[in-house]
């Protein structure tokens, strides 16, 4: 059972946090990110099981497969980001974690951005001239 | 009929999996911004079947906005190069050598008595002629029969040895005043003889 472990995991690492916040919160800060990692690597086998089956679905629906790898960039983009900007709220550090939320808004703009430019090519066809 | 049925189950499938995209998303402040994307992936997926029904199979474009940086290995283009290098060398030194023993042989046929010529080249890396191997067929002589001197082994119709030889001496004297090449490097056999 994975998810005892992690919940496991996390209870200790919520007493750890409890205990290093007041004594040393820069250990705190490290364990949290440690944390993170673990989690992120424990998922990772998970995720690519979850890729696997919608890369299947969509080649079976003939969708065009840059489609859903922008998706999937997006869905990266937005994990990363939302994990790095905890970890520094965690560390008090608001101003960096903006910015780590704002980079990711523009990178998951970027993304979009030929998606939103192929649409309005198409629907400027159809309108007529 | 059968293409309806397929934007159906097209849009099916980009529910259910525009649906898993909404579950998975990670929640905070960039849940609008992914909302968003997510939005934009079904409106393509609906609308491509779509137009390509209408504009007979034209799909939507999007390679020239596909705006990924590629990263390309230096060592990668090198070896590329190497290798397309080493192809065209080859290229190269292949149609040389088959100039070059067109050539020989048509050299060699220009001696009357020579019938037919079989010729190999053999050039070195850096492009020089190293050898040259020839299998020389001559004419077979025409046999003149004295009614009463008919042996079992008389006359086969081949040269002699000197025969050969002066022709060989003479091949070798004109190749290697036109290639500049050294006698012992050219080696020829007689077929048959």
């Amino acid at each position: 059972m994975e998810i005892a472990q992690i919940v496991g995991l996390a209870l200790i690492t919520t007493l750890l946090l409890l205990i290093l916040r007041q004594e040393k919160p820069v250990m705190a800060v490290v364990l949290s990110i440690v944390f993170s990692i673990i989690i992120f690597s424990l998922m990772l086998g998970k995720m690519a099981a979850i890729i696997d089956v919608m890369q299947e679905i969509t080649r079976k629906a003939e969708i065009n497969y840059f489609f859903l790898g922008t998706m999937l960039k997006i869905l990266g983009v937005a994990y990363l980001g939302e994990f790095a900007a905890a970890i520094c709220q965690d560390a008090g550090e608001q101003a960096v974690a903006k910015k780590v939320e704002f980079a990711s808004k523009i990178i998951i703009a970027v993304l979009a951005l030929p998606i939103m430019i192929a649409i309005l090519e198409s629907l400027m066809e159809l309108i007529p001239k | 009929m059968s293409v309806l049925a397929g934007i159906v189950k097209n849009i099916v499938v980009i529910i259910i999996v525009a649906s898993f995209f909404e579950i998975i998303l990670p929640e905070g402040r960039l849940k609008p911004f992914v909302r968003f994307a997510v939005g934009l992936f079904i409106l393509i997926s609906v609308l491509n079947p779509a137009l390509s029904y209408i504009f007979s199979n034209r799909e939507i474009e999007i390679n020239m906005w596909d705006y990924t940086e590629k990263y390309v290995d230096e060592n990668e283009i090198l070896s590329k190069g190497s290798t397309l290098n080493n192809e065209i060398k080859k290229r190269k030194d292949a149609a040389i050598r088959e100039k070059l023993e067109g050539q020989i042989s048509a050299v060699a046929l220009l001696f009357p008595q020579v019938e037919n010529v079989n010729t190999e080249v053999y050039i070195s890396d850096n492009g020089k002629l190293e050898k040259v191997y020839m299998v020389v067929k001559t004419k077979s002589r025409e046999r003149t029969f004295s009614g009463d001197k008919i042996g079992v082994f008389a006359d086969k119709g081949y040269m002699d040895e000197e025969e050969q030889e002066f022709i060989e001496k003479k091949i070798v004297n004109v190749v290697q005043n036109l290639y500049g090449l050294d006698g012992d490097y050219i080696q020829i056999e007689f077929e048959g003889g």
